[in-house]
């Protein structure tokens, strides 16, 4: 009923306008009337969208390739020092000045994404963190008590998540790089790779718990009515279910919800608030996808050029990327279920 | 391959040579090894230098070029000190080449040590 009040006004007004002004436009300036409604319709229009979309993943994938070029050349490096020990007798020490340089390498892209998700996770959860408020006092506002009790629960509960997230999940991602690192350069005299599965394991259990702590959440949430199970999000649930680690399945429970909830957002922001959103929220996993298959594939070269210990710290730093791209989901959903709980008290 | 020729020629007449004044002289056997391996070991150095050049161009501008300038430094001064340690051995002083090999296996730390610096300052900064 609001929505279609505001719809109303805006018409009428628009309506005012052109008959106070619309001739003097029509009269002076037709042609240049008619290129720019074409160019407000252009930019809403599907192509437009998803060229955006296109793009937003384009500059997430390009700038990896370099990353990708410099593990490849550095598992080709290590693999020809590996054939020059044999050659050189007793080159032990060379062996581990190689180890050192890939660790310290590896190490330095690892540390940059790693800021980075990090800078994006904490930007969602001040912004979750600071949606709070107008939630409970516009549902307070308008009278809606019993809606208080509910968006604001789902509110406290969507930003609690968010900071667990970026207070466990993501040090645990941290320390588990740090130890994988160490090991990697005095693996030969001190195993540490329990106490680093022992950390592993807890921080997969917290983000098992967090995902489901958010689908819980929405399932609590009346203010975003079940979407009708269509051939589109079983396709997505069912590609959540087997690229996303730790949380595919929870992911996909909560598919045809979060596409409800991007609906609901678009409502009333239009198209151009969608796009803004898929925008901000793509880049950041489409980069850390990219990275993955990048350490995959550089972990069979290196194991198929005789590099065992290079292979294995890659194939390692690859499972515990997916700890940090559960976090990254974990938090994006969050996210989008805030934009969501703030679109419907507009 | 004039190169290879003209090493493998002198690593032949040093061996007949070596032979020959270690009957005459034995005192002058090992400077005479000393100076032919000496002497390959420069022509070796000689003829890597295209290849080096192309490595550095290669590795220059690219994310791993530092790392890949310190392997390279490494390999060199394995290479070196593993010389050292045969022609020590040849002469019969195996202290001086086990000397040499710790001398050697000393540098390649030396090398390393700015990487090692700058891995902990990252690890450092990461867990903050």
């Amino acid at each position: 009923m609001r929505i279609k009040v505001k719809v109303v006004v805006i018409i009428f007004s628009l309506l005012c306008y052109f008959a106070v002004f619309g001739s003097v436009v029509l009269a002076d300036d037709i042609n240049g009337f008619d290129n720019r409604a074409r160019e407000v319709y252009e930019a809403f229009s599907f192509p437009k969208i998803m060229s955006l979309v296109c793009n937003s993943a384009k500059q997430a994938f390009f700038p990896s390739i370099p990353v990708f070029s410099g593990l490849v050349g550095m598992v080709l490096i290590s693999s020809v020092i590996n054939t020059l020990g044999i050659c050189f007798n007793k080159f032990d020490v060379g062996e581990y000045v190689c180890s050192l340089c890939f660790s310290a390498f590896l190490f330095s892209i690892i540390k940059n994404l790693c800021d980075h998700i990090e800078m994006y996770v904490e930007k969602l959860r001040d912004i979750c963190a600071v949606a709070l408020p107008p939630v409970v006092a516009s549902c307070m506002s308008e009278g809606m008590m019993t809606a208080v009790s509910g968006n604001s629960a789902a509110a406290i509960s969507v930003a609690v998540i968010e900071f667990l997230v970026s207070s466990l999940v993501l040090p645990c991602a941290k320390l588990l790089f740090v130890l994988l690192t160490v090991s990697t350069i005095v693996g030969k005299t001190i195993d540490i790779r329990s106490f680093s599965s022992s950390i592993r394991t807890f921080s997969v259990f917290c983000s098992a718990f967090l995902m489901t702590a958010c689908v819980t959440v929405i399932h609590f949430q009346d203010a975003v009515a079940r979407a009708a199970d269509s051939v589109g999000n079983r396709a997505v649930r069912f590609a959540a279910t087997n690229l996303v680690p730790i949380v595919g399945n929870l992911i996909s429970e909560s598919v045809s919800t979060v596409s409800q909830s991007m609906r609901a957002v678009g409502t009333v922001t239009g198209a151009a608030g969608v796009s803004a959103i898929i925008s901000a929220v793509l880049p950041p996993l489409v980069a850390c996808i990219v990275f993955k298959i990048e350490l995959n594939i550089s972990s069979v070269l290196a194991k198929t050029l005789g590099c065992q210990a290079q292979g294995l710290m890659l194939s390692d730093a690859g499972g515990i990327l997916n700890v940090l791209n559960a976090g990254l989901v974990i938090t994006s959903v969050g996210f989008l279920l805030m934009l969501c709980l703030v679109s419907n008290i507009i | 391959m004039q190169e290879l020729e003209k090493l493998l020629a002198l690593c032949v007449f040093g061996a007949m040579a070596s032979v020959v004044v270690k009957n005459l002289a034995p005192s002058f056997s090992a400077l005479l090894v000393i100076f032919v391996s000496v002497c390959v070991v420069g022509l070796c150095v000689f003829c890597v230098i295209p290849f080096v050049d192309f490595f550095y161009s290669l590795v220059q501008g690219t994310s791993f070029s530092v790392y890949a300038s310190v392997l390279f430094r490494v390999c060199g001064i394995a290479a070196l000190s593993g010389v050292a340690a045969e022609i020590c051995k040849d002469a019969g002083e195996s202290a001086f080449a086990s000397k040499a090999m710790l001398a050697g296996k000393m540098a390649i730390l030396l090398c390393a040590l700015p990487v090692l610096k700058s891995l902990i300052e990252q690890v450092k900064d990461m867990l903050n």
